[in-house]
């Protein structure tokens, strides 16, 4: 290919409960997205309703489309490839974008491509101007994963460790509905930590006393439940106990990953990266052991199309494509099933 | 006329396509996955004809009830090539493509069409003198009274076969009886309809999935 020839690659996110769409040319790199988030829908059921969420999608995703190719000043015609999350992911929501996405693609002649909903976290970093250099640890932190990986280059990719019941996320979720903080509650929660007091209650740091790198949140959930009963008036202080122990967990697990691997970059992505408190600890680990850390900025913590689009560019330039035209998704897809590039 | 008909709202899948006189069309059943099949047959059926889809002066598609992957896969197909090369389109109730094509194969204009929704519920349509009459979501002890001169036709009868033969005094049913996109581009043509720009969307029937939290 032509390095004069400016590729352009749509990306389409419906893994979940947000509708993403993301434009990302080899010139100008990200060139526009869009997101519709569900979470108004979905928070009076306190919890995502896949059936609702695959209802919104079909709605959303072609009006987005038509919008962001026109935020571009782009017409379908100046496209290039269509990537679309295939996986992992609520089967439902997966089904309507993989659907769009490669009949559009089919229509238009073009290359579609399945990509990985956590390897757009991965790599989202690198829709930033300061990008971080492989190899580099990897933690990924939402409401439906924990990981921890050994990146050493796009597309091969290492599981060092992962949650055994509940995602971070989900743990602060669960927990802030517990304290009565609604969903999505992981925000809220942390909102309300920055009014507790640390030394009120002590949380243990689960799976910290032992080798290894998997995370477990969910005994930390009951502790905080079983805190609440006996504390009903301590919500601030529950949610700080909860948050600190939450984050020094993942703080111990991600030094230990780096010190196994010897590597000196740590990215950070996924929705908890968002957490501010983990951040700062995060940041002091790295001054502390010299490693540079990475995150998205903060509208790429969450779901979105940008990242899907930078993913998908990075491998349709390199000529991966979708083999054949069926309609495929990966609701469980291994990270360490992707080619690498 | 160039036309696409696709369909992927129940337990089949199909593809139908009508250019210069010719109509070559393509229908699975049984196979795994079948929705996803249905751009290899829109390929199939594209290069036996020998034109484009930027060729295609409308694309005609059902649009629910059905398995609710299934209606989404149909439509979501539908909204693709449609914005590929803005195609316009018109979608036809699952029902009323059943009834249209069961009224022509046993010659009758009395259909009463009930395709298994679940739940102890069946889609129900009732497709009399050449129009769905009515689609509604119902109990099978709840759906129309009808008389025996009715075929019924749909999943719904061989699964809720007694009480639905008890409650309508149909006294004929044929219960595998799918829709086809073939009957589709009839449907289009024999009603003199028109195609819109608007976004190719679902019709499902059955909009109470879910329960509010009590917390």
């Amino acid at each position: 290919m032509s390095v004069e020839h400016n590729f352009i690659t749509l990306g389409i996110e419906s893994s979940c409960d947000e509708t993403g769409i993301g434009l990302y040319a080899t010139k100008q790199g990200l060139i526009a997205h869009r997101l519709f988030s569900q979470v108004n829908i979905h928070a009076e059921y306190g919890g995502v309703v896949p059936e609702l969420a695959s209802r919104e999608h079909i709605q959303r995703i072609v009006p987005l489309v038509k919008m962001v190719l026109a935020d571009a000043n782009l017409n379908l015609a100046d496209l290039g490839g269509i990537a679309y999350t295939a996986g992992p992911g609520l089967a439902g929501a997966l089904l309507v974008g993989a659907a769009v996405a490669k009949s559009l693609a089919w229509g238009l002649g073009i290359n579609a491509l399945a990509v990985h909903h956590m390897e757009g976290h991965l790599l989202a970093p690198l829709l930033e101007n300061l990008q971080p250099k492989m190899p580099f640890v990897a933690l990924l932190v939402s409401g439906g994963h924990s990981l921890l990986v050994d990146v050493r280059g796009i597309g091969c990719y290492k599981i060092l460790g992962q949650s055994l019941d509940d995602a971070a996320g989900e743990a602060f979720d669960k927990t802030a509905k517990i304290l009565g903080l609604g969903y999505p509650g992981g925000p809220a929660l942390a909102k309300l930590a920055e009014e507790g007091d640390e030394s009120v209650f002590k949380f243990p740091r689960p799976m910290t006393n032992r080798p290894g790198l998997d995370f477990s949140f969910s005994g930390l959930k009951t502790f905080a439940r079983n805190t609440f009963i006996q504390h009903p008036q301590k919500k601030a202080d529950i949610a700080k106990a909860f948050e600190v122990a939450s984050i020094q967990t993942l703080t111990i697990k991600c030094r230990r990953a780096l010190e196994q691997t010897g590597y000196k970059t740590l990215v950070v992505a996924g929705g908890v990266s968002a957490n501010l408190a983990l951040r700062k600890r995060l940041d002091i680990m790295g001054e502390n052991l010299k490693v540079a850390v990475f995150y998205p900025r903060q509208e790429f913590c969450t779901d979105n199309g940008a990242m899907i689009a930078l993913v998908g560019h990075l491998r349709l330039l390199q000529g991966q494509c979708d083999s054949d035209n069926n309609i495929n998704i990966k609701p469980r897809w291994s990270l360490e099933e992707l080619l690498a590039v | 006329m160039n036309l696409l008909a696709i369909d992927t709202c129940t337990e089949v899948c199909s593809v139908s396509l009508s250019a210069g006189g010719v109509k070559i069309s393509r229908f699975v059943k049984d196979v795994d996955k079948k929705s996803g099949l249905i751009l290899p047959l829109c390929d199939e059926v594209f290069a036996k004809v020998g034109i484009g889809v930027s060729e295609l002066d409308g694309i005609i598609y059902t649009r629910g009830p059905g398995t609710f992957t299934g209606v989404r896969m149909c439509v979501a197909v539908a909204q693709g090539l449609s914005l590929a090369s803005a195609i316009p389109t018109l979608g036809f109730s699952t029902l009323e493509v059943i009834g249209f094509g069961a009224a022509k194969k046993y010659n009758t204009q009395k259909i009463a069409v009930a395709l298994d929704a679940r739940m102890g519920e069946v889609y129900w349509g009732v497709y009399e003198n050449a129009k769905l009459q009515s689609e509604v979501l119902k109990k099978p002890n709840a759906v129309t009274k009808l008389s025996a001169d009715f075929i019924g036709v749909g999943t719904g009868w061989g699964v809720y076969q007694s009480e639905l033969l008890k409650q309508t005094k149909v006294s004929k049913f044929k219960a595998d009886f799918y829709p086809q996109a073939q009957n589709l581009i009839e449907l289009y043509l024999r009603k003199n309809n028109t195609f819109n720009n608007k976004l190719p969307l679902p019709k499902y029937l059955r909009n109470n999935i879910v329960q509010k939290s009590l917390k």
